[in-house]
């Protein structure tokens, strides 16, 4: 009798598991993602892009099991001590294994980008939509804010705040997410105008929706694809300016394992002891580039105009 | 009368995510020399992709799968680019729906237009500026001189069209072709864009294709008339005779669809159903699922296209028994 | 054309409006930070009295909006402060090392662009083609490279291991005690050139060489980008279409007609790289040991030297504000759908 229902109960998911694949096949009602997902694999870059981020990502999370020596621990007795099997990137001025705290500032460095891009898009956004969207003086006053901090270079700022809240990895990351969030303020407010031209804003009015539900429901939506893109790029450049600051000292401090902060302290013995200093800015270098092409990859897909020519 | 232009057995293929889109399923129709033949049809047709395959504009996906376009005997189909391209706007003109994209917006009109003339005729610039005055006075622009100074948004969309005009025709070329050029003007505009191309053609020696949806104009402004279906000539004769007679279901159809203001009907007559996938064409007819007349051998067998009456011809299976009766 | 004028006026306006602003905040901020300046003015073992005297000769012991007043008054006539750290006055360092940074901007931005732009349009004429493929593969290659880290590897390469080109400063010591440049604008290059200093120039010249490099590396990422798709965006347009059915040969479209179209949205793309080689600046500075404001404003952030941090934000905010003012007249004038 048992096993009778457990014959039944797979047989009901395998039934379940076919509709949903057909769901995402080429007919199914997803077929819109499919798309998207199917012109993604289809470049190699963008391929290999995926993957590189898929690891890295199970190296942040599953940094604690992958490293092989406690990071904080100093051993001055081995230091700078070149790549080896016990050592896969050396050690540095303090005895510490790199390969280990390249593998933890993988976290660093995630986090860092995903909370600038995400608290810059989080303001921006909404911000760019609603000034595209109701015009007159609420676009003006918010596109005279947005002017002036697109003025300033984020650095600049970046080093100021790190100068006022005093230098730490999180305060270097509010201090770039404060320069960047204009960037998707024009970006969304540029799309919204040519959107609420549109038929069918018109008739959602005409059916009675209010101008919030239409910014929520039907403009918001429509202006994700530059965003996301434009995101996933930035992504990559967060994770340069934030290791950029630790190079300069005005980020995350010592003793954290972070990527920018690693190749400064390996820049004294550049000449001796290279890999102080090669290995960490590599991943910062592969991290950045596996972001990029993940956005070229994304702004192709997303381009209604390009995705529906079969590749030749 | 002698053919200018013929068009044999065109088909042409797209290559999309979704499939081959099956676009041209064998076109065929002669344009004869200072006639205005009109290809009329719905949205979708394949009315545009005709004339780029012409033109050689078509897209990259595209791929011409067979069929040959007979330029005075010239095949077009077998040229190169560059010689393309020397026959582009000068030989054969083409003129856009909407006059206001296809010019640039950062180059005055007079630029354009006195460019265009340089290209193709090897003049001076004040030779090719007065070639472009005499141009625009022939398709009666007011102060050709003035105009020549002014960016397309600046103008009206009747002057603009009238520009567009202008550089297709100041190269004098023997055959025009114009894609639905009053589609996106008011009304009366369009009568006074489509009376000043038959002035110019009865003056100058020129031939027209003119690309339209609307029947109307058809029957106002065209000699020949090829009626398009899902990519096939369905009917093809003189005007006059196929709006007094029209053999096929849906040249019936389309005349039918007239609103009459004086008809006592009130509900206005409709061809049912949809214009059909292009990448799964039916078996047989393409026209057969929406036909009110379908038969058997309509869903089996595709037509071919028979002459019923001189320079009359048709495809459908119904008008065999006509033919042979 | 008396539009253009009102145009011209508004955005003057709307610049000075952002300067203030921004020195504005950029004051109050700064004054507001936990690091007491006169403390710091007067050293760690300063007594307290001392630091009582300091407060009081800093000024720090009026309100704080007629602090801001003194500063701005200060300001306009050229006055900007003492620099905490190096005792000179702040105009005096900035005049001194702004010069070598403008050098060093000027010439990233000089091959960015060089680089950059026509490889875009490059891609774009030749779109999916291996040439299209290879030149976004540059281009994702330069936007991800972090600059201090491309930096020490070129010192690596090219200072130490294969010793061709100097590893760090603008010029040899030797040569700047030997054929010292006479001091015209600031700028070595063109200072050497003018007064003839051959040897000089020549060392400068190889000394720019890596940092202009490193500097260039983001923004021609960027600017091949950012020209690639204006390209082919213009490319797709219908007007593009009709100029062939006109019969106007391949290469008359890239290079006239499409082109004029481009190089509206390419100025965008020079203001862009422009911001961008002004941040990438500091890093590049740092690394090469480049005595310019990048340099000397990370000293002062290190070191809690207000004045400085003030006076150079305000700087670098004039000169974006500026460049932008002037990149967006250029614009207005040469598109001739503005209605002005």
């Amino acid at each position: 009798m048992r096993v009778d229902k457990l014959a039944l109960l797979s047989a009901a998911r395998s039934v379940k598991l076919k509709f949903l694949l057909k769901d995402f096949g080429r007919e199914g009602r997803f077929r819109e993602i499919r798309l998207i997902v199917d012109t993604l694999m289809k470049n190699p870059l963008t391929l290999a892009s995926i993957i590189i981020l898929g690891v890295l990502i199970f190296i942040a999370i599953l940094a604690p099991w992958i490293a092989l020596y406690p990071i904080y621990e100093s051993n001055i007795e081995k230091k700078y001590k070149p790549p080896s099997l016990e050592h896969p990137f050396g050690t540095d001025h303090l005895g510490r294994d790199i390969f280990s705290r390249v593998v933890f500032g993988a976290r660093s460095s995630l986090i860092a980008g995903i909370t600038i891009v995400a608290i810059s898009v989080a303001i921006g956004w909404p911000l760019g939509v609603v000034a595209g969207y109701r015009g007159g003086k609420i676009d003006t006053l918010i596109m005279r804010i947005t002017d002036m901090f697109l003025a300033f270079p984020s650095l600049v700022l970046a080093l100021i705040i790190a100068f006022i809240l005093g230098p730490s990895l999180i305060n270097s990351m509010i201090a770039v997410s404060v320069t960047w969030w204009p960037w998707y303020t024009r970006l969304a407010r540029a799309d919204t105008v040519s959107l609420r031209e549109r038929a069918f804003i018109e008739a959602s009015k005409a059916m009675g929706l209010t101008d919030f539900q239409i910014m929520l429901r039907h403009i918001l939506p429509n202006t994700a694809a530059p965003i996301i893109v434009q995101a996933t790029m930035d992504l990559g450049t967060a994770i340069l300016l934030a290791s950029g600051l630790g190079f300069l000292g005005l980020g995350a401090q010592p003793p954290e394992p972070e990527w920018g902060l690693m190749v400064s302290e390996g820049r004294p013995v550049i000449l001796s002891a290279w890999w102080v200093s090669v290995f960490p800015g590599l991943f910062i270098f592969t991290t950045a580039a596996a972001f990029n092409l993940l956005g070229d990859g994304l702004r192709e897909a997303l381009d209604p105009r390009v995705r529906r020519v079969r590749g030749a | 009368m002698k053919p200018l232009l013929v068009v044999e057995n065109l088909k042409v293929h797209f290559d999309t995510y979704d499939g081959v889109v099956k676009a041209l399923d064998g076109v065929t129709f002669d344009v004869y020399e200072g006639e205005t033949f009109g290809l009329v049809g719905e949205t979708g047709c394949g009315k545009t992709v005709t004339v780029l395959s012409i033109m050689r504009l078509l897209p990259e996906n595209s791929r011409i799968v067979s069929g040959r376009i007979m330029l005075r005997g010239e095949n077009l189909l077998e040229k190169s680019e560059d010689e393309m391209a020397k026959l582009r706007g000068r030989k054969i003109s083409m003129i856009f729906q909407d006059p206001l994209a296809s010019l640039n917006p950062v180059f005055t009109v007079g630029e354009q237009i006195t460019r265009v003339i340089m290209i193709h005729q090897q003049l001076s610039k004040e030779k090719a500026r007065e070639r472009a005055i005499e141009a625009f006075k022939l398709v009666a622009l007011p102060e050709p001189e003035k105009i020549l100074k002014t960016y397309p948004h600046e103008l009206s969309g009747g002057m603009q069209q009238r520009v567009m005009i202008a550089m297709a025709l100041s190269t004098d070329p023997d055959l025009l072709i114009a894609d639905e050029p009053t589609s996106l003007l008011d009304v009366t505009i369009q009568a006074q864009i489509l009376k000043l191309l038959q002035e110019i053609k009865s003056r100058k020696k020129l031939t027209i294709l003119l690309i339209t949806h609307n029947m109307g104009i058809v029957a106002e402004y065209c000699d020949r008339v090829g009626v398009m279906y899902a990519g096939t000539i369905v009917e093809r004769g003189p005007v006059k005779q196929i709006l007094k007679k029209p053999y096929h279901p849906y040249t019936k159809g389309l005349l039918a669809a007239i609103p009459k203001p004086e008809s006592r009907k009130r509900r206005l007559h409709v061809i049912e159903g949809f214009i059909p996938d292009l990448i799964n064409r039916p078996r047989g007819c393409s026209f057969h699922p929406r036909c009110p007349y379908a038969r058997e051998v309509c869903r089996e067998k595709e037509p071919v296209a028979e002459e019923v009456e001189p320079g009359r011809y048709v495809m459908c299976h119904l008008v065999e028994e006509v033919v042979v009766a | 054309m008396s539009g253009f004028r009102q145009y011209l006026v508004k955005r003057i306006i709307l610049a000075l409006v952002i300067v203030i602003g921004m020195s504005m905040i950029t004051f109050f901020l700064a004054r507001v930070a936990p690091s007491d300046p006169a403390a710091l003015w007067v050293g760690l073992h300063a007594r307290p009295e001392q630091v009582e005297k300091a407060r009081i000769e800093l000024g720090l012991d009026k309100p704080l909006y007629v602090q801001y007043f003194i500063y701005i008054r200060d300001l306009i006539s050229g006055s900007w402060g003492i620099s905490y750290r190096t005792r000179r006055p702040v105009i005096e360092d900035i005049m001194n090392y702004l010069p070598a940074s403008i050098e060093l901007a000027v010439a990233g931005l000089l091959i960015a662009s060089v680089v950059g732009i026509p490889l875009g349009v490059i891609a774009a004429s030749k779109k999916d083609t291996r040439v299209d493929h290879a030149c976004r593969v540059l281009g994702v290659l330069t936007l991800s490279t972090p600059s201090f880290w491309m930096g020490l590897t070129l010192q690596l390469i090219f200072a130490r291991i294969l010793g061709i080109l100097p590893l760090q400063g603008r010029l040899s010591p030797d040569v700047a005690e030997m054929n010292p440049i006479q001091r015209i604008t600031g700028f070595y290059l063109l200072d050497s050139l003018l007064t003839g200093n051959f040897i000089a120039f020549q060392d400068a010249l190889l000394h720019i060489i890596l940092p202009s490099i490193t500097l260039a590396a983001y923004s021609t990422g960027l600017s091949l980008r950012m020209t690639r798709s204006t390209m082919i965006e213009v490319l797709r347009e219908r007007y593009i279409v009709a100029a062939k059915a006109f019969g106007m040969p391949k290469n008359v479209i890239m290079f006239y007609y499409a082109l004029k179209n481009a190089i509206i949205p390419t100025l965008t793309v020079l203001g862009i790289s422009f911001a961008w080689t002004l941040t990438g600046v500091f890093l590049v500075e740092v690394v090469f040991n480049w005595p310019g404001l990048g340099t000397y404003t990370w000293r002062a952030i290190l070191a809690v030297d207000y004045p400085v941090i003030v006076a150079v934000t305000v700087i670098s905010t004039l000169i974006i504000v500026v460049t932008n003012l002037i990149l967006d007249l250029i614009q207005a004038y040469l598109d001739p759908r503005v209605k002005l």
